[in-house]
Order: structure tokens, then C-alpha cells, then sequence
């Protein structure tokens, strides 16, 4: 049983951005791993959860504006945190403590994206994306 | 703020340096802080769904604390979640785009309190050990800022900010897709690659822990790679074994569609498993029912029914069945359909089932998948072959015939979805299904999310609701997924942020509690309470 007791004298979230700071750990350029973070886009209409794939040119619109990743960096850094970006970063990372414990960062490829798209009748449908799949392992329901 | 490192939170936790702190607290962080944009976008907007803010900025912050207060009050404890916030624009193009992206940012293995040799997400973890030991942000979560706000991001389309989950068509329920990504970071997700099958850093997640294929009669965390990636798409049988979602699955799913033979005799009353088309109507009781007849377009290979149909006085009126192979799902139904079909059967070429893909917006009949095994019964007893659709006694829409729910494992393996989430033959439609539906509503209920957690070792309040230090007696949550108590407490807050006095607060409680009574969601007393809290907690 709890209730919460939140200052609420601004409308601004409970805690205050972190002061800016890089430590400089890292770095990361986000057009390197672009191709391992483009996956599947397929969605599913809302009213009558049907696949809908994105076309070949919305994948190709959507895959030249980026992946997200470089503004994710970027927001990262403004607020001084870090995150590796694969699974082999992350296991560099890996602490094993004298109980035993042993604490891993998430890579940001293993975080879930969620994508959506406009269909020809004008729904939004939506769908997720996991960025740790390249594009040649991600198959669309088969046609045939 | 000065950030721990994670040495530093790791040296707190073998140390055990932190004291506990406050109450369980999903914590937001608004790394939008200054910007301008994102959380802090001064545009300004008109109240809309019960959230009363006045800018853009604050009604994105206002639905996401939401959120956040909604999963503080379902789970136990004295500790805080932390969770990164930001709206900022993502890619977008007027036709797609990113919505949101989430995760943990630590797991956690061999902890004291946990499964051996079994790795955790960061937030468990605390909740489990009810100590704050990690004084990092646990959870990254961000949205698309850009949606609604940039003509040129999916056009015509914009989030929908309100609290009460009337979402207007056209609209993403932001509250709920909130809801959504941080619960993956809570809990929902297993850390195993759906790609490779490879475990993380070696060790299976608490995840894995309660996933089962029924197939290959194994919990995934103890198959290898190449067994966990047949099991990623092993469709309708990776299941969740967890106790507490088994349980509760009969309270929240509706009875099961199963598909069975009505005739001939040698195969009447016998089941089959089936796939759903993505094109088409979807298939019911009312419209998939009848006779089968094997179609034949005249070729050397003519089940496949890649032209023609010649056997089309046959075919009229009946349901098609149809071999998989040779050219598009879509044009074989288009070539039953043709000679008068009311619906087709699709064998599949292969071991499993295949789930027919394809864009036929001209196809008005009803498709499903069968298994090849299925294909070979039917075209043996084809003389007479009747089937049907019905509705079960006892199997229940989104679980295997034991009740154990389905994991999303579709047979198209779809990276981001698969394996961490609910399936989607799951009806009602989940919170935790791979698709945002307007159907959800997160306010209210979260299915069966929360028992998911509580398999996973958090802690949920079982408890009754708070305003101050006014019991409701409103259940904070029950059993099924409602959260009305968590609701009462999400609420409290918002009516303290619209109002401007303490009447103001009592009428905005009021009126919210009275709301849920007139929708039947609490009974008059519970109503009385809440709004003597309100009076009490002004």
C-alpha cells in the first residue's frame, strides 16, 4: 500500500536532468553499425491486426533518414550517461562481484523499437523493430 | 547531478552501502530538461482526455508520469526504478517511423534473492531484494517527438495525450504505449538473440526461465542456440509456464476458435491447428464452416491452383483447399475465389505452419494455414471432408490447451516482436501484445502484465489504495489485470497538478471516482470513500 507524495509545485517530472558531463568512454559513430540496426518493419493494422509491410520505398525513406541511434547517442551524452551499443561492448563491461553477483549493461541493439506507419486506407499501424537484426536475416511473412 | 559509475553502483550492492529508500517509485527522469522540445515544448494545447496541461510539453509529461505512477503503485517495495524520459524527434518519413524505443540499461545474475545462473533485469532485481543498490538510471525509455508536431512524420496522424483511453481514430494512445515500453523495461523481455539464439553474456534470462516450448518440451533457457531459434518461431506453442499468469488467464481471455473436421466420420470431431491469412477477412465461426473441396486448375500440378480453377461447380459455395508452392498466397485465393469459394484452406509445404502473407485488399474471403501434416488428412479424406469453426468449452483464446498463455512466436520471425510479448491471438486484445490497439486501455487494466511480473519474482501491492494517508479500499489491483486503486493514486496526482485549491482537488477526485462508479467499476461505497479521502487529502 503506498501513495505518492511527489512535490508537485511545477509541472516538471519528479527528478531534474542530471548536469551534462561526458565522460568520454566511448566512441561511437552512428553510420558504423547502421545496417545491424535496421530491421524488420512490418506493422499490423490497428482495427484488423492484419500484416502490412512498409514498400520497398518506405523502407529505403526510412532507412536514409537513420536509425534513431545517432540522436539517441546524443541524447545520452547531454545527460552523461552511457550505453554500449553491442552485445561484445556490453560483455566488456561485465562485473562480477566478490558475491558473485554479476551486473551487464543491456546493448542498445537488444532494446525494442516500435515502429508505425501509415496504411492505404490512412490507419496508423504499429509494430516493433528490434535494431539487432540485419536486414538480411529479417523475413517478411512469405508470399509464396 | 554527480552520475555513479557502474563500479560504483556495483561496489553498493557487494557492500550493501545504500539504505532503502521511499516507497516503490517509477522515477522519471526528463533528459529533455532545457531543450525546448520533447518534454519541454512550450507549444500550447487545450486539456484533452483528463490530462489538464496546457502546453505540449505538459501534456507528454503529465500522461508518462501517468504511466509511471501506474506501474509505482502495481509494484511492492521501498525502492526506486529510475527510468530515462524523452520526446524528441525520431526517424520519420509521412508514411513510417519510429514510435518509441525502451530497454533496461543492467541486468543482473547471481544476485542474493535471485535464481541461480539467471540474469535479470536491473529493476527486478531491487524489487526483489528491496534495496536500491543501483543508483544509475535503470530504464531508457524515449518517444517520437516529431509525431504530430512535424507535418511531414506520419502525416495526419499525432499522439493522443488524454488519460481516459478514448482514443480517436487515427490517434497513438501515448499513455499506453508508455505503459507498454517501460513495462519491457521492467520486466517484459527476454535478453536471449531471436536471430542467433544466443543467451546473454552466457546466462539465461529470468525470462527464458518461465518460456516453454511445447514442442520440443523444454523451457528455453535450457535448450541450445539453434533449439531456441526453432523455438522463436514455433507458432502457438512457446507458452508462458509462470503460475500466477496460468492462473489468472481463465479470468481475462475469452474461449478459444478452434477449427475441427465436422466430416467424414474416420476424422469428425478431430482439431487442427490453423494460421490466420494477412490479407482478407478474418475468419469466424460464421463465415469458415462447410464442405472442403481439393481444388484443381488443370496443370500438372493442380493443387496448387496457380491458374484457373476447373473444378469451379465444385469449388462454388465450398471452402478450397490448397496446396502451398509455386506462386503467390493471394492469387491462389483470387482463383478460388473466382470460381465462387466461401473461404480457403492453405497447406503448407513444409514442417510447421506457414502463415499466408501477401497484399490483396480484392480478396473478400476468409484464409487460414494448415499444416502439411493437416493438408495430407484432409486431401485423404477428402470425400465428404466438412469442417468448421466453433467456439471452445474449455481451451482459451491465447493459451495452449493446459491454459498456459501463448509468447509471440510467429512463423515469419519478426525481429522486436517475437518471443517478448503476448501472442496476438490473445482475445481481448493485451497490453503486452507486439501492436498498439486501440482496444487497450493501460489506465484501467493491464491484463495479465502484472502476474507476468510476479512470476518473475516483483513484488505486486495487493493492497488497498492511499490518497495521503486515507485508505480507499479500493484494491490497488485484482486479480485479471484491473488496476482501478493504482488508477485512484495515478489520478490523485493529476488532480493536485489541475487544481488551483483544495475544492478544486475534492471535485476533480469526485468526479473521477464517480466516473468509475457510473461505469461500474466500483461500487457506491468504494465511490463514498474515495471521496471522503479526497475531503480528508485536500
Amino acid at each position: 500500500m503506498k501513495a505518492l507524495f511527489c512535490p508537485l509545485v511545477t509541472l516538471a517530472l519528479c527528478a531534474a536532468m542530471p548536469a551534462i558531463a561526458d565522460d568520454g568512454k566511448r566512441s561511437t559513430n552512428p553510420t558504423e553499425s547502421a545496417s545491424a540496426l535496421t530491421g524488420m518493419r512490418a506493422g499490423i493494422d490497428r482495427n484488423t491486426g492484419r500484416f502490412r509491410e512498409l514498400t520497398p520505398a518506405e523502407q529505403q525513406e526510412l532507412d536514409a533518414r537513420g536509425n534513431g541511434r545517432g540522436e539517441l547517442m546524443a541524447l545520452l551524452k547531454r545527460g552523461g550517461v552511457t550505453q554500449p551499443e553491442t552485445a561484445a561492448e556490453a560483455e566488456a563491461e561485465r562485473i562480477i562481484l566478490p558475491n558473485g553477483a554479476e551486473i551487464m549493461p543491456l546493448p542498445l541493439e537488444l532494446m525494442v523499437s516500435l515502429e508505425a506507419h501509415v496504411d492505404a486506407d490512412g490507419n496508423v499501424v504499429t509494430g516493433h523493430n528490434d535494431a539487432s537484426i540485419d536486414r538480411t536475416t529479417s523475413k517478411e511473412l512469405p508470399h509464396e | 547531478m554527480n552520475k555513479p559509475t557502474l563500479g560504483l553502483l556495483a561496489a553498493a550492492l557487494s557492500l550493501g552501502l545504500l539504505s532503502n529508500a521511499a516507497a516503490i517509485e517509477v522515477q522519471l527522469f526528463n533528459f529533455d530538461t532545457g531543450t525546448g522540445l520533447g518534454l519541454d515544448d512550450p507549444t500550447p494545447r487545450a486539456p484533452v482526455g483528463g490530462n489538464p496541461g496546457q502546453t505540449l510539453g505538459q501534456q507528454r509529461q503529465i500522461a508518462y508520469q501517468y504511466a509511471a505512477d501506474l506501474w509505482s503503485a502495481v509494484l511492492d517495495g521501498d525502492v526506486p526504478v529510475r527510468v530515462i524520459a524523452s520526446t524528441q524527434p525520431l526517424p520519420c518519413t509521412p508514411t513510417s517511423g519510429t514510435l518509441a524505443q525502451a530497454g533496461t540499461r543492467f541486468t543482473i545474475a547471481n544476485f542474493p534473492g535471485g535464481l541461480a545462473n539467471t540474469r535479470y533485469h536491473i529493476a527486478i532485481a531491487k524489487g526483489i531484494l528491496n534495496q536500491d543498490f543501483a543508483t544509475d538510471y535503470d530504464i531508457l525509455t524515449r518517444f517520437n517527438g516529431a509525431v504530430g508536431v512535424d507535418p511531414n512524420c506520419l502525416t495526419g496522424s499525432d499522439w493522443y495525450y488524454g488519460l481516459d483511453g478514448a482514443t480517436p481514430p487515427g490517434r497513438i494512445n501515448f499513455l499506453n504505449v508508455v505503459m507498454h515500453e517501460i513495462a519491457h523495461g521492467l520486466g517484459f523481455s527476454g535478453f536471449e538473440n531471436v536471430s542467433t539464439g544466443a543467451l546473454s553474456g552466457g546466462i539465461p534470462s529470468i525470462y527464458a526461465t518461465h518460456a516453454f516450448d511445447n514442442t520440443q518440451q523444454k523451457q528455453v533457457r535450457d535448450m541450445t542456440n539453434a533449439e531456441r531459434v526453432a523455438s522463436f518461431v514455433n507458432d502457438g506453442n512457446l507458452v508462458w509456464t509462470g503460475s500466477n499468469v496460468t492462473a489468472q488467464a481463465g479470468l481475462l481471455l475469452d474461449n478459444a476458435i478452434v477449427f475441427q473436421a465436422t466430416a467424414p466420420a474416420a476424422i469428425a470431431g478431430n482439431t487442427y491447428a490453423t494460421v490466420p491469412a494477412g490479407f482478407g477477412p478474418a475468419a469466424t465461426p460464421d463465415n469458415f464452416k462447410g464442405a472442403v473441396v481439393v481444388a484443381d486448375d488443370g496443370s500438372a500440378s493442380p493443387t496448387l491452383a496457380c491458374g484457373s480453377l476447373v473444378n469451379g461447380s465444385a469449388i462454388a459455395g465450398n471452402i478450397a483447399l490448397i496446396d502451398r508452392g509455386a506462386c503467390p498466397f493471394v492469387d491462389k485465393v483470387r482463383n478460388a475465389q473466382a470460381a465462387g469459394a466461401t473461404g480457403v484452406l492453405i497447406a503448407n509445404n513444409a514442417a510447421g505452419l506457414q502463415a499466408p502473407g501477401g497484399e490483396g485488399p480484392d480478396i473478400v474471403i476468409p484464409t487460414l494455414g494448415i499444416s502439411l501434416d493437416t493438408g495430407d488428412v484432409f486431401k485423404a479424406n477428402s470425400d465428404g471432408l466438412a469442417v468448421s469453426l466453433s467456439i471452445s468449452d474449455t481451451q482459451l483464446q491465447g493459451a495452449d490447451p493446459t491454459g498456459r498463455v501463448q509468447l509471440y512466436a510467429p512463423s515469419a520471425r519478426a525481429p522486436g516482436s517475437t518471443y517478448s510479448h503476448f501472442d496476438t491471438r490473445f482475445s481481448p486484445n493485451a497490453l503486452m501484445e507486439p501492436f498498439n490497439t486501440a482496444s487497450v486501455q493501460a489506465n484501467l487494466n493491464v491484463d495479465l502484465t502484472a502476474a507476468l511480473f510476479e512470476d518473475e519474482g516483483w513484488p505486486l501491492d495487493k493492497g488497498t489504495a492511499f490518497l495521503g494517508h486515507c485508505d480507499t479500499g479500493v484494491a490497488v489491483q485484482e486479480e485479471g489485470g484491473l488496476i482501478i486503486g493504482a488508477t485512484l493514486v495515478a489520478q490523485d496526482r493529476v488532480c493536485r497538478l489541475a487544481a488551483s485549491n483544495p475544492g478544486q482537488y475534492v471535485s476533480c477526485v469526485t468526479e473521477f471516482a464517480e466516473r468509475l462508479r457510473d461505469g461500474g467499476v466500483i461500487p457506491q461505497a468504494a465511490f463514498r470513500r474515495v471521496n471522503a479521502c479526497a475531503v480528508q487529502n485536500r
